[in-house]
């Protein structure tokens, strides 16, 4: 049976930007993905949060990088999603799709 | 400042004022944009960001420990009835009753250190209540890490007892004067909302608190090992 804990909006936002990241994703082009995307500023405070709270669940692994002189000594922290948060994005996807298909067509404006 | 700089007092502010273990990597993103050269308001954005890191944070923080937040309230609206309690046995225990017979100043010392320790026994004997369980349920109880629990406890519990002490010290105040407690039953002190026991939750609740707050940590039980 498929779980039910369905993924947030911004859970999902992130974990899509992690997935499109690839080995790149950590704090900095995470939150730049997500404000290119939302088209407003985003805390970097809350996206770590939310990820902290993904990686509880066990749906995002994290790792520490090495340290950079343009971050004052301060390593970068890599995150991957796993194969259950892969799978969580997927569910999370079909649900969303099937009840935007079950919806009548919106007027453009809405 | 160096223009590459951000505001010291802003990253003094992060990486003091931020709840839970220091977050080097948040910490180092904030400065790596920082010097990408975010735009003319990027001191503005900077200080924007860590009231948001510290905010995020504290909130973080409260959810983490709702249970022990829950259970100080729950435990501080009791205390009235546990000073109704003391009072009662005080008055009908003929050992303490020996203690006002004593002479000055060893009456007074008698008086404060049990008015000290019935206090302490209360809070700790409510640190007892919400820990035990916990750490039997996680299976990592052992008696020393509660001892160790119960005494982070301790340095709130001077500060705060200090207030009440240094009143009745120097301006001769107590709260509740006036108030007959060996009237009252510790149920009907349970609802009592006088200002005596209104101060009474008041007092407790930060001890109870900090203490449960301090202690929450030492619940988490290491993989593979004994807590620490």
């Amino acid at each position: 049976m498929a779980d039910r804990n369905y993924l947030g909006e911004f859970e999902l936002m992130i974990l899509l930007a992690v997935i499109r990241l690839e080995e790149e994703a950590y704090g900095v082009p995470i939150c730049r993905e997500l404000e290119a995307h939302r088209g407003r500023d985003v805390s970097v405070g809350s996206v770590y949060a939310a990820l902290e709270r993904l990686e509880a669940k066990g749906l995002v692994s994290s790792s520490l990088g090495d340290s950079t002189p343009e971050r004052g000594g301060k390593a970068k922290r890599y995150f991957r999603v796993t194969s259950t948060g892969l799978r969580q994005v997927h569910e999370t996807r079909r649900v969303l799709s099937k009840l935007w298909h079950a919806l009548p067509k919106l007027k453009e404006n809405v | 400042m160096n223009r590459a700089d951000p505001p010291h007092i802003a990253t003094w502010m992060l990486e003091h004022w931020t709840p839970g273990l220091r977050n080097d990597a948040l910490a180092g993103d904030l400065l790596e944009q920082f010097r990408s050269g975010r735009s003319d308001r990027a001191v503005a954005w900077y200080w924007r960001q860590v009231f948001a890191a510290i905010a995020s944070g504290f909130f973080k923080e409260i959810l983490n420990h709702r249970s022990a937040i829950f259970f100080a309230v729950l435990w501080s609206m009791v205390s009235p009835s546990w000073v109704v309690l003391s009072t009662n046995v005080e008055v009908h225990s003929r050992a303490l009753g020996l203690m006002w017979q004593m002479d000055w100043p060893w009456s007074s010392i008698c008086a404060i250190a049990l008015s000290f320790s019935t206090s302490l026994l209360f809070i700790w004997s409510g640190m007892a209540l919400y820990l035990i369980p916990r750490m039997s349920a996680s299976q990592s109880f052992n008696m020393r890490t509660l001892v160790r629990s119960l005494l982070r406890a301790m340095p709130m519990f001077v500060a705060i007892a200090a207030v009440p002490f240094a009143m009745s010290l120097f301006f001769h105040a107590r709260h509740g004067q006036g108030i007959d407690r060996r009237t009252l039953t510790p149920f009907n002190a349970l609802t009592d909302l006088r200002l005596w026991a209104v101060v009474e939750r008041l007092f407790n609740l930060p001890i109870l608190l900090y203490g449960l707050w301090r202690a929450t940590p030492l619940l988490r039980k290491p993989p593979g090992g004994l807590p620490r």
